[in-house]
């Protein structure tokens, strides 16, 4: 219900990104399939609104901490740096429990964070897994997963 | 009352005789680095013929500990009269407590009967000669926690990750229970070029002791005779293994003929009268028979500094697989240094919120400890070595500002000002306190930015302030530089690793290299009496470059990303030595900052 209710969230926001309602302001939305692990790939679309957004991420690999193929739907922020010219998009998502993973039969919190220079299209990063629902500091259940790649921000 | 006399005579002869018959002594250093290939060796160029055999982080690391390190622990329990220094980060010893139990219980064992030292000085193995003081300072503390954790006595010898060392670790020694200092043959040498026709066998450093590090020592005075050796000081994953290191994950074995010529080669040196010792035992024997003298002066840097360019390997100089360029030093480290600010910014948020948020800032900090690790811009990173680098200090980042989160919301705030350096956090914002009016350039730079598009953008901050800001478009040349005009005089100043809030003074006249590639922990160095030019160091950490013959200061960054712009931000400060480490303190290691 609540992944349900987060999908018609994203789905609002790419419809007002498409500017199929004029009057809502359009919202950015930024899409891009980025190297998970060097040689893995992950699907990214962050959903920009003012200082908040909608992130949905899918995973080619899990890790043992995420379902492969599936998509994680989570909530989070685009947090400046003004003195450093710089950004960090961070989101919170769950994932169930993995039993071969390292979290066993807990369910497994992952934090995305993902850094921008400057206007460059390039970002990089992590997506941490921590064992618990819930769990975002702590020694994380892998090290933190490497996300890299071009993530534009459009016109 | 002649048998007294001729008592007493050969008293003195036999004394005489005793303290000149050959003191030896073997020593040896391993340096293991359970980071050696930080992040595992997925889709690194050195496996490209066959991808297959990458293995994983874990995976990567049990292979150190399992092929590598039992090997030499092994030997060592074989003869429990050798004694030898095994160095680690804290981190390895995680390692092996959580997932080899019983080579924690062999390393305790021996490490408790004294056998052998365990050093360890730092909990990731992290470039801490140029990050401010606070960030070893916190790793530190969570490698003694750790050695507590698992019951390891820690030595009192130190050695670092890439032999980094610098003057101003002896007081820190002192201060956190450590005794003896391996500083790097090499570094001294490269720093004066009469070091193997002077060297001793031991050294004050300032209330601890200083062995040069790897150089044997043939010493003798009217009561003493000292042979040293060293019989291993190296990479420590590399004498079990026959010299193969952890990038060929298939090679990377342990291969018992390679051991059992070091142990024929110890054996040899106990036959002939040595004593294969630890350096703490070593140094506790020669504090008796010598007085020793003081190192002259040393720049902080690494152990290798011909190959390296001192630090500049890791601060802007490329690696072999720049070509394919995935190398991004400046990325790495003003990341890291971004981080470091953020998480200053957080401690102080949640002090003043009454936020109960230790364990959160306890695990940014160790994730920013192993963002800082040294292989992620060094020697010659692989693309998984850079983003390991990345990837834990984005994480750190993202707690730190949650907990700022956290602390806005506790105190009902939308926005605060945060001041590290005041301790302070107040509702309310306020214009970026490190910017200022545009002004013409005061001073001209040389600056070389290829075939990129540059800018040069000066302001003026406060009286004697200047910031400048260099913006490098977007280009195919992965290298720019600039050069900062400065006076030719003797003396410079900079801070060193590990003591922040001092200027030191040093006078070219004092060295004999050409030129030194410095990391300037908190962004700080002289540009002739009065005048200090001081990074940015979440826009630019790049290794200063100075020379002998003349004032001028340069940077140089051989990692741009083709598709990347980027933007360097400098200070120039004319005022007191003691007012330029203030200004360094607050641009980069206590940042105001608005969130």
């Amino acid at each position: 219900m609540k992944a349900g209710f987060r999908l018609a969230l994203f789905a609002f926001a790419a419809l007002a990104a498409c500017g199929k309602n004029p009057d809502t302001v359009q919202q950015p939305v930024l899409t891009a399939t980025l190297d998970l692990e060097i040689v893995d790939s992950a699907e990214v679309h962050l959903s920009l609104h003012g200082d908040d957004l909608t992130a949905t991420l899918t995973p080619d690999k899990g890790y043992g901490v995420m379902p492969a193929g599936k998509p994680l739907e989570g909530q989070g922020h685009v947090e400046h740096f003004p003195e450093a010219n710089a950004t960090l998009y961070t989101a919170r998502f769950s994932a169930p429990a993995d039993a071969s993973g390292p979290c066993g039969n807990n369910p497994v919190s992952l934090a995305l964070a993902l850094h921008r220079d400057e206007n460059n299209a390039r970002v990089q990063g992590s997506l941490t897994p921590y064992c618990g629902q819930g769990v975002w500091f702590g020694t994380p259940a892998h090290t933190p997963l490497r996300l890299s790649g071009d993530l534009p921000l459009g016109k | 009352m002649r048998l007294f006399v001729w008592l007493g005579a050969l008293s003195l002869l036999l004394s005489s005789s005793v303290a000149r018959a050959q003191d030896r002594y073997a020593l040896g250093l391993f340096h293991f680095n359970v980071q050696y290939v930080a992040g595992g060796s997925a889709g690194s160029r050195l496996l490209i013929a066959d991808p297959a055999k990458a293995v994983d982080n874990d995976t990567m690391e049990d292979q150190i500990i399992v092929e590598s390190f039992k090997p030499v622990l092994d030997l060592y329990q074989k003869h429990p009269a050798w004694g030898v220094d095994l160095e680690m980060q804290g981190y390895m010893l995680d390692a092996i407590g959580e997932r080899h139990p019983g080579v924690l219980s062999e390393l305790r064992a021996m490490a408790k009967s004294g056998q052998i030292d365990v050093v360890s000085f730092h909990y990731s193995d992290q470039l801490f000669t140029a990050f401010p003081q606070q960030d070893w300072e916190r790793s530190q503390a969570l490698t003694r926690a750790t050695f507590k954790n698992w019951d390891v006595p820690l030595a009192k010898s130190v050695f670092c990750q890439e032999g980094q060392a610098g003057m101003a670790m002896a007081p820190q020694m002192k201060a956190h229970g450590y005794q003896n200092m391996l500083w790097p043959k090499n570094l001294w040498s490269y720093q004066h070029d009469n070091f193997d026709s002077t060297v001793q066998p031991l050294y004050r450093f300032g209330d601890v002791f200083l062995v040069p590090a790897g150089r044997g020592v043939h010493y003798t005075d009217a009561n003493n005779d000292i042979q040293v050796d060293w019989t291993y000081m190296d990479d420590g994953e590399l004498l079990a293994t026959g010299g193969n290191n952890p990038y060929f994950p298939d090679q990377f074995k342990y291969k018992p003929a390679a051991v059992a010529d070091y142990e024929k080669k110890l054996s040899d040196l106990e036959a002939q009268g040595y004593a294969i010792t630890t350096v703490d035992k070593y140094v506790a024997a020669l504090r008796q028979k010598l007085t020793p003298p003081d190192p002259p002066p040393l720049l902080d840097g690494t152990w290798q500094p011909n190959s390296t360019q001192a630090e500049f390997k890791w601060l802007g100089g490329n690696g072999v697989w720049s070509a394919f360029g995935e190398e991004r030093d400046n990325t790495v480290r003003t990341l890291n240094a971004l981080a470091h600010r953020e998480l200053m910014a957080a401690e102080t948020a949640a002090k003043v919120a009454g936020l109960g948020a230790r364990a959160e800032l306890d695990s940014a900090w160790r994730l920013l400890f192993l963002g800082e690790v040294s292989d992620a811009t060094g020697i010659n990173p692989i693309r998984g070595e850079i983003e390991y680098g990345i990837s834990n200090s984005t994480e750190a980042l993202r707690i730190a500002r949650d907990v700022i989160r956290q602390a806005k919301a506790k105190q009902k705030a939308d926005s605060v000002i945060i001041d590290p350096g005041a301790g302070s956090m107040q509702a309310g914002t306020e214009d970026e306190p490190m910017r200022g009016q545009s002004v013409p350039a005061p001073i001209k730079l040389s600056i070389k930015p290829g075939d990129r598009e540059v800018t040069e953008e000066w302001e003026k901050v406060a009286d004697a302030h200047y910031r400048v800001a260099i913006h490098f478009g977007p280009g195919a040349y992965t290298d720019a530089s600039v050069v900062f005009p400065g006076e030719k005089t003797d003396d410079f100043v900079t801070t060193l690793a590990l003591d922040d809030s001092s200027p030191h003074t040093f006078h070219r006249s004092d060295f004999t290299f050409k030129d030194f590639y410095m990391a300037l922990p908190t962004g700080l160095i002289s540009l002739g009496k009065s005048r200090y030019l001081i990074k940015d160091q979440a826009d630019v950490h790049l290794a200063a470059h100075l020379r002998l013959d003349t004032g001028d200061i340069g940077f140089e960054d051989k990692t741009l990303a083709k598709a990347d712009s980027v933007t360097w931000v400098f200070h120039v400060f004319d005022g007191s030595a003691a007012d330029a480490v203030k200004l360094a303190d607050a641009i980069n290691v206590t940042r105001r900052v608005v969130r």
